[in-house]
């Protein structure tokens, strides 16, 4: 378990898989998200992108940013498309590529679960990664069931906050019985890369869930980014840990917690949230953090 | 996927035939110069770490620290030796404004630069001449003095080629650092060590030789082109005490200290009563300890108003001398001639705040008490003996005054001061920063430049300190876009980078050895002690390659510096400005600065 953050010097290489002039807003979270990921699964990689923003990032036809192949495939089908992919190079004989979907919340929590669901049960190999930003950010900013309780979204306006909790997905995932199932941030970049590279060495269906600050979207300054991601996992909102084989581990214990009112004020979209809501945040968060710590001692 | 690894071409695609027919990726999106988004720009900024900043002479302390941080002792001490005479006396003496600025302290304990100080200097080359040293320019400048002013003047302006003489009245020089700091602090082979690798440099010093008595101020100038005071405070004020006639019984600190200096210690009896709270009363204090008394102070308010540093006091207690806090003496009555004194004295109270924001002591009426004593010294200040002035300059309120760039007239030839006697902050590093900032004024009249510009231009930070290797080297020492008075305070640290590391232990004597000698308490750091110290330096403002900026970069704009050089580059054709980079700079040496600022920061 790591105890403290801090960061060590980076090697260059993977660097050039992502290339500048990438189309996403400033201080975008995703696209740091994508930076590291490529990073740690390097050149061999197949990337299959659903309707998200990274449909946007990643360039318009016939150019990419990204220096892999990449196919754009419709909303509900990332993983469908990840395992005919998968299935393809079998038939080719293509070994020790990986495959990995990159979906929004919006394509894994709501419109692509069911093919994730099937994908999952057939324990296709591919890597599946969410890059959760919580909304249905390239549309503008309207709910999905990754939206956390509290939130401001343009389907959730002031007077009618969402209520109801967040989805959980790895709950939903980790009854399927795959062999890895992992969070991670990009404020805790060492702990994300070793994880892309633990991922790509597994043989079966792998999914890594990524808190991904979305500036314009969540009211804050695009150079809050990190920040914001180091606050959710620092007032343990979102602990990072990873499940292998069914045995959880928490890959970083923060040394200072915080309360969840440092990360929930910094943010405009919790603007309107009364002070009950954030204590009732906040024992959710404690009760789930000791749940996963119980899950980790076990 | 060949295609893929075409990463150069912007156009890589002339005309439809290029397109694969297989509807995947190629090329890059190089030609969306993000770049024009932007409304603010990231820029390698050096700003000034806070210890330099609070440094009264500016000493580039990050400097030196990363060079010992890189095993470089000897680079270390020559990069010291360009801010600053003697490192193993301030390694020792200085009362360390730089530690009580440190960043550090808001994580786990302020980086203990002193101690790695006096390490540096132990170790430096004392032998060789400074590769930085100027020609000889054919002036000739006299310090009056051979204190931390004095010599620090002299230092300075031989490093820029004066011919340089200093005149000291008593028969060892050193002024305030031999005959007031005890050995205990400062041994005296560190001074003699120190002053001979000055003289070495070519200073001149003649001892024995008082300017007033021997020579007088006018000969002094028709020998010399330039005239540097510094010649303290050695006049100690007298308390005002009925029946304070008891000989050598009541006596100032001030002298005790300095016969015991000389080796002719005072034979004070068995018990010494000291009056006073500041730390020439604790150096008495403590020197009397070690000479076998039982030691008392006497303080008229309580600990925290004491003007001595918390930590002296706390190593007076450890060493066993009592204190009586909220007592003023008023008079001292003798049982018999040459009998046993009674220091009667009055109880205090606390009252209100005074103009120095110290609470006032106000006596309870009729509430007195007695101290038994053999020897009581006093310790409640010094003042400057002006009378060798001859009136020939000008003083204000028992002090010789001075301006900005140290000048005090120019009686004939340009006469600089500095040091106790002008007035000052009276410690050894102000008087260290006042030889400095002298040095260069002269050195700027003899070159026909405004001091005052200069000593602007060499400014740090937002306090006196000066760069004076800047003003000694052709180029600057970085050539980085810099920010010299902007401090990279607490706001600019992100302490989440940062893994608690206390403070590394210094081996200290226990009370009762070191009460039976003169010798240093403190054991010195080794070459793995001063390197986990060093590298407990976070290196404010100042940039280290840790690469958070090129981790973090969402628009892969930040590269590392081409093969050799230091740091990274901008790529401003796709940077869009989002100033991640800056918030996440550990230490803060990103700026963002408006699209249209000249400043040029783009590589660090």
């Amino acid at each position: 378990m790591q105890n403290e953050f801090t960061l060590s010097r980076q090697p260059t290489d993977g660097d050039h898989l992502l290339q500048p002039g990438v189309l996403s807003c400033q201080g975008c979270g995703g696209t740091i998200a994508m930076k590291l990921a490529m990073k740690g699964l390097g050149p061999r990689t197949v990337v299959v992108i659903p309707a998200c923003c990274w449909a946007i990032i990643v360039g318009t036809y016939p150019y990419s940013a990204l220096q892999v192949p990449v196919l754009q495939v419709p909303f509900a089908t990332a993983a469908v498309c990840a395992s005919g992919v998968r299935a393809g190079l079998d038939a080719r004989g293509e070994d020790g590529v990986t495959v990995m979907a990159w979906a929004g919340d919006g394509g894994t929590f709501d419109i692509g679960l069911q093919s994730l669901s099937g994908a999952a049960e057939r324990n296709e190999d591919i890597l599946y990664v969410c890059y959760d930003n919580e909304a249905y950010m390239n549309t503008g900013v309207q709910r999905s069931s990754a939206t956390p309780p509290g939130a401001w979204t343009t389907t959730t306006p002031d007077g009618a906050l969402k209520m109801e909790p967040k989805k959980d997905l790895a709950a939903i995932l980790l009854a399927h019985g795959i062999p890895y199932l992992a969070t991670a941030s990009i404020a805790y970049p060492d702990d994300l890369v070793s994880k892309f590279r633990k991922a790509r060495s597994i043989r079966g269906t792998r999914f890594i869930h990524m808190l991904s600050p979305c500036p314009p979207g969540w009211g804050i300054d695009p150079d809050q980014t990190v920040r914001v991601s180091r606050l959710a996992v620092q007032t343990r909102l979102f602990p990072l840990y990873e499940v292998v084989e069914g045995r959880t581990t928490v890959t970083v214990n923060p040394e200072a917690v915080k309360p969840v009112r440092e990360y929930l004020g910094l943010q405009g979209r919790f603007g309107q949230m009364s002070d009950d809501m954030t204590a009732a945040v906040q024992d959710s968060v404690d009760s789930r953090w000791e749940a996963l710590m119980a899950e980790a001692a076990g | 996927m060949s295609k893929c690894s075409d990463r150069n071409g912007i156009y890589p695609f002339r005309s439809w035939r290029d397109i694969t027919p297989m509807l995947s990726s190629v090329g890059t999106m190089r030609h969306n110069r993000t770049g024009s988004w932007r409304f603010v720009k990231p820029v390698y900024a050096d700003r000034v770490p806070p210890c330099q900043n609070a440094c009264p002479s500016g000493n580039d302390i990050e400097g030196w620290i990363r060079l010992l941080q890189q095993g470089d002792r000897e680079g270390a001490w020559w990069h010291l030796k360009r801010e600053e005479p003697f490192p193993a006396i301030l390694g020792r003496v200085c009362f360390r404004f730089c530690e009580a600025a440190c960043n550090r302290s808001t994580i786990d304990g302020c980086l203990n630069i002193r101690h790695l100080e006096r390490y540096v200097g132990d170790g430096g080359p004392h032998e060789a001449d400074a590769p930085f040293r100027r020609p000889e320019n054919g002036k000739r400048l006299a310090v009056v003095g051979s204190g931390p002013a004095g010599m620090s003047a002299a230092y300075f302006a031989r490093l820029l080629g004066f011919s340089v003489t200093v005149f000291e009245r008593l028969a060892k020089p050193g002024g305030i650092l031999r005959v007031g700091i005890p050995a205990y602090r400062l041994p005296r082979e560190v001074l003699e060590r120190e002053f001979s690798s000055l003289r070495r440099l070519g200073v001149e010093i003649r001892t024995g030789v008082s300017v007033g008595d021997d020579i007088g101020l006018g000969p002094l100038a028709a020998d010399h082109d330039y005239l540097f005071l510094a010649t303290g405070c050695h006049q100690p004020i007298r308390l005002p005490l009925e029946g304070a006639s008891a000989g050598d019984r009541v006596l100032p600190a001030l002298d005790f200290l300095r016969r015991s200096a000389e080796g002719r210690p005072h034979r004070p009896g068995g018990r010494v009563v000291v009056v006073g709270g500041g730390n020439t009363a604790i150096d008495a204090a403590r020197t009397a300890v070690r000479l076998g008394c039982a030691v008392t102070v006497v303080y008229r308010r309580t600990r925290p108003e004491m003007p001595a540093h918390d930590w002296e006091v706390e190593e007076a207690l450890q060493e066993g001398i009592d204190f009586r806090f909220l007592a003023a003496p008023i008079r001292v009555e003798a049982e018999a001639e040459g009998g046993p004194l009674r220091l009667v004295c009055t109880e205090m109270t606390l009252g209100d705040p005074g103009p120095d924001g110290r609470r006032r002591p106000v006596p309870v009426a009729d509430r007195t008490f007695e101290i038994a004593a053999d020897t009581v010294l006093t310790a409640i200040g010094e003042e400057a003996d002006l009378v060798y002035l001859a009136d020939r300059l000008q003083t204000e309120s028992g002090f010789l005054a001075v301006a900005a760039d140290q000048s005090a007239g120019a009686p004939g030839i340009p006469v600089y001061a500095g040091g106790d006697m002008i007035g000052a902050e009276r410690t050894v590093i102000h008087a260290v920063a006042h030889g400095k900032r002298a040095a260069v004024a002269m050195d700027c009249h003899r070159r026909g430049l405004d001091p005052a510009t200069v000593l602007d231009g060499l400014a740090v930070g937002t306090g006196t300190g000066i760069r004076f290797a800047d003003y000694i080297e052709a180029a600057p020492l970085s050539p980085v876009h810099r920010e010299p008075r902007s401090v990279a305070g607490p706001d600019r640290i992100v302490a989440d980078y940062f893994r608690r590391v206390p403070p590394t232990p210094v081996a200290v004597r226990s009370p009762e050895a070191r009460r039976g000698d003169f010798d240093p308490y403190e054991e010195p750091f080794n070459s793995s002690t001063a390197a986990a110290e060093a590298k407990r330096c976070l290196h404010c403002g100042r940039c280290t390659e840790c690469d958070n900026c090129r981790i973090f970069c969402p628009d892969l704009s930040i590269h590392k510096a081409t093969e050799g050089g230091f740091g990274y580059t901008v790529d401003y054709a796709y940077c869009k400005g989002c100033g991640i980079c800056s918030t996440e700079c550990p230490r803060g040496a990103i700026s963002m600065v408006a699209e249209d600022a000249a400043a040029d920061g783009s590589q660090r």
